[in-house]
């Protein structure tokens, strides 16, 4: 017999109206004595109020979790109790569950309930019901065969539908031949499996298939059309686009470069080394479907997984630094809850905004890797699913044990093993719900909630085992749980035998394919070789982590899933990985399409009649205004970004630690390189030129990246680039399919002109909502069409990376390609500039050559400080610049100069501050590279000033005015 | 004389190998010692001179920053601990570390006790920031020697506001008077009672600080751009090394 008991924690030190609690659920016989250490130690009594009582539903609303959805806090719990369970010799197992109650009026309520986890009860029954579901959860259930169907198409078509597969009829036809050919079948009767098709054997190919495993759209046939774009994609026909555009330009500029590049495309993440200690591996994937349901296990989960790619890289890399780039639709723009047209089934911004932000806050913070760098972008078309790239960085030694890392090499006979987290209904089908678009019924049991404090753990785990060399390589549960973990290393392998019955799971009742496919987080899959078992499996003992032998990898070809002794399914695995039929899809491309705008929107402003220095000042003011370019501090300064003590360029910097410092600077020496060298971080993105032509969004972002890394004081030689796409479906549109053709054909250009290879890449191309509008109206909602380029690049000698140390009275230049094109910048959004679409005359090859020379003179200590022009334009590069030492800005250009130079945001563009002495130096060096312009802008003043001169025409203003301004205060 | 010095891991704290580093820097021998290793040792501290908690977040800080840890370090290792104390030993809690030592009662008066509390910053924030902060120049604290009278070291905290309860007020008056208010922050950042930063206990040889002395033991990590003389996080790790040699605890 159990005994409830119902804890109510309540803060002591403010006034709250609500607090959290706990559901503990105990035997009888010791409920007394744990009730007891519940009240007199169980947490600190200075700060929160304990008691224990019967639920107080008539006036309070209480919320829990979904019964299967895992319950961070209550696991925190139960280990606090579980040690009250040792010292009051208490029996080790009961049932708790977290709760948060609410006074029934609290405002708090709207803004914490989310369907798509919680559920609210108000009733006693409510109460048992809830109970008895969490019962139903623990009970054994006895050994269910997995459901048999025949293999037909019909039959397959109702299941994918049945369970969300997202299989094609194509795939399905395909599924349906390979089971009924008679090889199969006479397979299948030797390994004493019916001839009928299984659910755990249908999951696993859709799993495996899924677009966000598979990329069936990068790899697709795709017959392409273009009119009127410079330069032009002239053929017709594409065979697949990531062979044509991101492949095949990486290898051949591989041999060109003078550092190692050890792994392209096959591992979790790409593999780099520019020393000869350490290498490196990088990750960027997107996490939009999840943080559209709930935004904040939406962008923990998303980060904390790209840190289990990096440990899951070779035999394990330990991640050093993490970054975020987010888009959202503007909480100005997208309708108030009121009107009738507010989509129904969306979270409104600001609280995906809200969410997200405390999932990568928690993530990164708790599990030790700092948040080094990120972006926010803005477009309405962002509200149908938010724009959620996480990434991470990792170092690994490059030998362990006389073996190099990079590899992942598996012997027959090799142990299986997982480790971590339980498993449990948590995040069925992420991987191929993120393969459909979103609507407002989507199914709600798919969210994955995360545990960084496990996650922690199983690191610490990892690393040592890997130190130890007690195991041979691993790799993570991501999406597709175990079937896609042990479906790729089985497949290096050449076959595998895997137990579910020996899998741990959260409650018991499971069924095998919900074992097979379970997306529940903080797991890694382990190959052990025999003779290390038992040391494994002690050290996972010692750090208070569970692991289990699930079976082991063989050369049969297939992959054999039993239950304890008896098969259950069986796949071959060449067809599992490589039969998955090519898709063909047509792309069209074409310039001026409209832009789309999915909501009102506050009318752009007119252009001044004249322009003076007074109108421009009043023009860069509504800039630094915008939620486009408002500084980002407070956000950020709730992600940690110094543990681990390695970056040495901190987000925002300078005298006062306000200066917007874009990428981050990791330095390697602690982490185990013997050249004193440092690893940086850029980031490009540039959504708004998507629509004019999606080449030169590409170009852009890749440029812009680059120029992030050379401010660091990058070599531009020692790099390497990372491509990911978050696109709207590109299957049944053809002009989305055509943008992201013509995209990638830019980013080709853009990696064979910079001689920049693309290590890794991930493509989410499911991005748009179909729904409803409180009208009743269907509305379609598209993501635009965003390329995001992260690079890495070393910086050879750390004592040469770019140390800003500005000095009232040093020179302010531009230094670059003028180009005074406004369309794609934040200005062009807010002021009604409309001139025809033209691209900026410049090559990636003249752009490189630039970088080099800049980088000599950040080597020589030529500058006192370099910013690179991006969103917002020049205006807003020297307003950063300037804020690094607080000081004024005394500007000043002469007629000649073309006012748009101010605002826009040219390829190759800087700005960059000299002293009075060095001046002659940057310019002759400077002056031998073609077409590179040289203006001279003004200085630092001494005052709080900004004085800008136009001509004859004088504007000036306080800076901690603009300031104000640009940090939301005004 | 090389000093034997542990430093806890494990179960989410999270700054152990930048605090192994900066002892080892200051010249001090580092053992890197996992929670559940030392919960089956408790006798093992008595081999040490200092302890070191780290940063991070102990059983992610659920119900209540360090508390779980709190609880295994009372129910568990008090005695040896107790003992650890009596030998002379140095206690040193960082952040994570320091919210432990509070909680269990070692602060400020070693009653075993809990007597303050950190808490949610006013602001109910998580920040990341350097922080100008000024030494308690009669601050009996060992791991304060010689340094400046004012300096910057990085926070990175939501839980680092010390709470002190009404019935404490006489505790609060006498560690004042007996100046364990060992740092302070210049600006108010978390709205932490008096401004303050750090505690120390009487006998000067248990620390307690929210800011991460670890993160500034080379002057490449400092976060403005003049190079300052030698990294106070340094000095601190230095300071304990160098009692415990010319005490030989």
């Amino acid at each position: 017999m159990l005994c409830q008991l119902f804890i109510h924690l309540e803060s002591q030190i403010k006034s709250s109206d609500g607090g959290a609690g706990f559901l503990v659920a105990a035997p009888e016989a010791q409920a007394s004595e744990l009730q007891r250490f519940i009240e007199n130690d169980w947490t600190s009594s200075i700060t929160s109020k304990r008691w224990i009582g019967a639920p107080k539903f008539e006036s309070h609303s209480y919320i829990f979790l979904h019964p299967g959805a895992t319950d961070v806090l209550a696991l925190g719990a139960r280990e606090a109790m579980g040690l009250a369970a040792k010292q009051l010799k208490l029996p080790d197992h009961f049932e708790v569950r977290s709760f948060k109650f609410f006074l029934k009026q609290s405002e708090s309520i709207g803004s914490y309930f989310n369907p798509a986890i919680h559920i609210s009860l108000a009733s006693q029954e409510e109460l048992f019901s809830y109970i008895s579901q969490l019962e139903t959860l623990k009970k054994e259930i006895p050994f269910k065969k997995p459901s048999l169907v025949e293999s037909s198409v019909e039959n397959l078509t109702k299941l994918s539908e049945l369970r969300n597969l997202a299989l094609s009829e194509t795939e399905i036809l395909k599924i349906v031949d390979f089971f009924n050919s008679s090889s199969v079948q006479g397979m299948r009767l030797r390994a004493g499996l019916p001839s009928l098709i299984s659910d755990i054997e249908i999951e696993l190919i859709a799993q495996t298939w899924s677009e966000h495993c598979k990329h069936k759209i990068f790899n697709a046939e795709i017959s392409y059309e273009e009119r009127g774009f410079e330069p032009s994609f002239k053929e017709n026909i594409i065979k697949s686009i990531f062979k044509t555009f991101i492949q095949k330009p990486t290898l051949e500029i591989l041999p060109n470069k003078k550092f190692e590049i050890l792994s392209v495309f096959s591992d979790n993440a790409g593999i780099v080394s520019f020393d000869s200690d350490l290498s490196i591996c990088a990750k960027v994937e997107t996490h939009n479907s999840p943080s559209a349901l709930d935004p904040y296990s939406g962008a923990l989960t998303g980060v904390l997984g790209v840190n289990r790619d990096i440990l899951g890289t070779g035999r394990g890399a330990k991640p050093i630094a993490n970054i975020n780039v987010l888009g959202f639709c503007s909480p100005e723009e997208f309708p108030s809850a009121g009107s009738e047209a507010t989509p129904v089934g969306l979270l409104r911004p600001e609280v995906v905004m809200k969410g997200v932000h405390k999932g990568i806050e928690a993530a990164g913070n708790q599990s030790g890797v700092p948040t080094v760098a990120g972006a926010i972008v803005f477009d309405q078309g962002y509200a149908g699913k938010p724009l959620v790239f996480a990434g991470s960085l990792g170092v690994s030694p490059k030998v362990i044990k006389k073996a190099p890392t990079h590899t992942k090499p598996i012997q027959s006979g090799d142990y299986l093993f997982v480790g971590g987290g339980r498993v449990g209904r948590d995040g069925i089908h992420g991987a191929t719900m993120s393969s459909l678009s979103m609507n407002e019924f989507t199914h709600q049991g798919m969210v994955q909630l995360g545990d960084p404090y496990m996650q922690k753990k199983l690191t610490d785990f990892l690393l040592k085992a890997r130190d130890a060399g007690l195991y041979r390589t691993l790799t993570d549960n991501g999406a597709g749980g175990l079937g896609s973990s042990v479906g790729e290393l089985s497949y290096l392998a050449g076959g595998a035998r895997l137990d579910l019955a020996q899998v741990k799971l959260k409650y018991s009742n499971m069924e095998p394919w919900e074992i097979l496919v379970s997306e529940s987080q903080e797991r890694m899959t382990f190959v052990v070789p025999l003779e290390f078992r038992e040391g494994f499996e002690s050290l996972a003992t010692s750090m208070d982590i569970e692991v289990q032998c699930l079976g082991e990898f063989n050369n049969s070809g297939v992959l054999d899933v039993f239950w304890k002794s008896q098969i259950i399914a069986q796949v071959p695995l060449e067809f599992l990985h490589e039969g998955c039929p090519q898709l063909k899809l047509k792309g069209l491309a074409h310039p001026a399409q409209d832009l789309t705008f999915y909501f009102a929107k506050e009318p752009r402003r007119k252009l001044p009649e004249t322009i003076s220095a007074r109108s421009v000042r009043e023009m860069f003011e509504v800039l630094l205004s915008s939620l486009e370019l408002r500084s980002r501090e407070s956000w950020v300064r709730s992600f940690d970004f110094e543990v681990q003590d390695t970056n040495l360029r901190r987000s925002f910097s300078g005298a006062n630690q306000e200066a917007p410092m874009s990428g981050g600077l990791i330095n390697l020496e602690p982490l185990g390189s013997k050249k004193r060298n440092a690893l940086g971080i850029g980031l490009g993105i540039n959504p708004y030129l998507c629509q004019f032509d999606p080449y030169w969004m590409s170009m852009s972002s890749f440029d812009e990246a680059l120029r992030n890394l050379v401010c660091s004081g990058v070599d531009p030689e020692r790099v390497v680039a990372l491509d990911n796409f978050s696109w709207p479906d590109p299957i049944k549109n053809e002009l989305a399919m055509g943008q992201l053709v013509r995209a990638s054909f830019g980013l080709r250009e853009a990696c064979l002109g910079f001689q920049i290879p693309l290590i890794s890449g991930k493509d989410s191309l499911k991005n748009s909502f179909q729904g409803k509008n409180k009208k009743g109206e269907k509305i379609e909602i598209n993501s635009p069409g965003t390329l995001l380029v992260t690079m890495i690049g070393e910086v050879p000698n750390v004592d040469q990376r770019m140390q800003p140390c500005p000095q009232v009275g040093d020179l302010l230049y531009f230094v670059g390609f003028l180009s005074p094109l406004l369309q794609g910048s934040v200005f062009s959004q807010k002021y009604e500039w409309t001139g025809p679409w033209m691209h900026q005359d410049v090559t990636p090859k003249e752009l490189l050559h630039s970088y080099q020379q800049i980088h000599q003179l950040i080597k020589d200590k030529c500058f006192t400080h370099i910013q690179d022009i991006s969103e917002g334009g020049m205006l807003a590069a020297l307003f950063e610049l300037s804020l690094f030492g607080s000081f004024g800005l005394d500007l000043s250009v002469d007629d000649s100069f073309e006012w748009q130079n101010f605002f826009s945001e040219p390829l190759g563009g800087f700005v960059v501050s000299v002293k009075p002495s060095m001046v002659d130096t940057f310019k002759a060096h400077l002056s031998k590279t073609e077409k590179v312009q040289m203006v001279h802008l003004g200085c630092f003043s001494q005052s709080d000033q900004f004085r800008l001169e136009v001509g004859k025409s004088m504007t000036f203003t306080e800076m901690s005015e603009l300031k104000k301004i640009w940090q939301g205060h005004s | 004389m090389r000093t034997k010095n542990f430093v806890l891991s494990g179960n989410g704290l999270n700054c152990e190998a930048s605090t192994a580093a900066a002892i080892e820097k200051a010249g001090g021998q580092v053992f890197v010692i996992h929670i559940e290793e030392w919960l089956k040792k408790p006798q093992m501290i008595l081999e040490f001179q200092s302890l070191t908690i780290p940063g991070g977040f102990s059983y992610g800080d659920i119900l209540g920053s360090g508390n779980i840890l709190s609880l295994k370090i009372q129910a568990q290792l008090k005695e040896s601990l107790k003992e650890f104390l009596k030998r002379g030993g140095l206690v040193l809690g960082i952040c994570n570390g320091f919210q432990v030592l509070i909680r269990l009662g070692l602060l400020p008066d070693q009653s075993w006790n809990q007597k303050f509390a950190l808490v949610e910053s006013s602001s109910e924030k998580f920040i990341c920031k350097w922080v100008k902060i000024k030494k308690n120049s009669l601050c009996p604290s060992v791991f304060l020697r010689d340094l400046p009278s004012e300096f910057y070291l990085p926070i990175r905290h939501g839980e680092g506001r010390l709470w002190v309860p009404e019935a404490q007020t006489a505790t609060w008056v006498s560690a004042k008077q007996n100046n364990l208010l060992a740092l302070e922050y210049i600006e108010d950042i978390n709205g932490s009672r008096d401004r303050v930063a750090a505690l120390s206990d009487r006998t000067g040889r248990i620390l307690g600080l929210m800011p991460h002395p670890e993160s500034f033991i080379d002057s490449h990590q400092y976060f403005d751009q003049k190079p300052s003389g030698r990294p106070v996080g340094l000095k601190i790790f230095e300071n304990m090394i160098s009692w415990i040699q010319k005490e030989r605890v």
